[in-house]
């Protein structure tokens, strides 16, 4: 058997599973195989240990109410929330003010006197100010 | 007849306690910070035992449970009662320790701690320890999950809310590259 295959296998190996005897077999014969497989378990043993210090992995009693400060107030969601809904406040605004530059001007009411005032003029001006004329 | 009895006060507790449990998660969905609180306390301690097997520095693990406790309050509305309030925390303490491992590529701190604990061969063990730190912090977590946590693929899948597929490739390479690492140590 070689090295690769028996490495190959003792590092896709379940943790702290046996050793199969063909890979043990070659074990005992090659040093770096060996050696190797103890740095192997060294580095799980190292794994399974927290890399906190025992103190470190418990909360102090003070510690939920620090979650609790830390939480979003009502006031910074409502900030949030006006935030996320200003995109869409900004396109109303643009699309109320092209509506409003390209709207035609209303028609002067000099202009309704013209004997060449077409029909359609008069009905315009009778649409947009129809409480004005003569 | 007395251990029916126990029996039947046990079932009952269980049940108390899932009770309590979903009624303080309905008042913090309703914006009641004394019934987050509560279930904080509820579930600090297994929060801090995960953070502290990714990390070192105490401020660390305490950033790290911070941080989780902060994304189930903004999180809430996601949880499902179909699978218990317990795991679906877990999921996000995984991501967080995951995301904060990820934030700080070269700077091999989470598994620096314990070369100087008692060992058969402190040389050795110190000598692995560092090799472990030239690991890549994704390479680092799955294999904490693997070997430090003792989880199955299908365990770290449902936990993540990953694939299996995508455990296994990660898996692969992971040992993979840790093998190149201790081949070369």
């Amino acid at each position: 058997m070689d090295c690769r295959t028996v490495r190959d296998r003792l590092t896709r190996s379940e943790p702290g599973s046996e050793v199969a005897v063909a890979d043990r077999t070659h074990l005992d014969a090659c040093a770096e195989c060996a050696a190797f497989a103890r740095r192997l378990e060294l580095a799980r043993e190292t794994l399974r240990r927290p890399a906190a210090s025992a103190d470190a992995m418990e909360p102090d009693a003070s510690f939920a109410l620090r979650v609790v400060e830390r939480l979003p107030k009502p006031a910074e969601l409502l900030g949030w929330a006006a935030l996320r809904a200003l995109p869409a406040a900004v396109v109303l605004v643009l699309a109320l003010l092209w509506i409003g530059v390209s709207q035609p001007p209303a028609p002067d009411y000099k202009d309704l006197l013209s004997e060449s005032t077409s029909p359609d003029l008069v009905l315009t001006y009778a649409a947009l100010a129809p409480e004005a004329g003569p | 007849m007395h251990t029916l009895a126990r029996m039947l006060m046990g079932a009952e507790s269980i049940a108390d306690v899932a009770d309590s449990e979903a009624g303080l998660i309905r008042a913090s969905l309703n914006g009641d910070q004394d019934a987050f609180a509560a279930l904080v306390r509820k579930h600090q301690s297994r929060v801090f035992q995960l953070a502290g097997r990714f990390f070192r520095r105490p401020e660390e693990v305490e950033e790290v449970a911070q941080e989780t406790f902060l994304r189930a309050w903004m999180k809430l509305d996601t949880y499902r009662a179909d699978a218990p309030f317990e795991h679906w925390l877990t999921r996000l303490c995984l991501r967080c320790a995951y995301d904060r491992l990820r934030q700080r590529k070269g700077d091999p701190g989470a598994l620096e701690a314990d070369v100087e604990s008692p060992a058969p061969d402190p040389d050795a063990r110190m000598e692995v320890a560092k090799l472990l730190a030239h690991l890549s912090p994704p390479d680092r977590f799955v294999l904490l999950l693997l070997d430090g946590e003792g989880w199955s693929v299908a365990e770290i899948a449902e936990r993540l809310g990953w694939t299996r597929v995508n455990v296994k490739v990660r898996a692969h390479r992971a040992r993979k590259r840790l093998r190149r690492l201790l081949e070369e140590g």
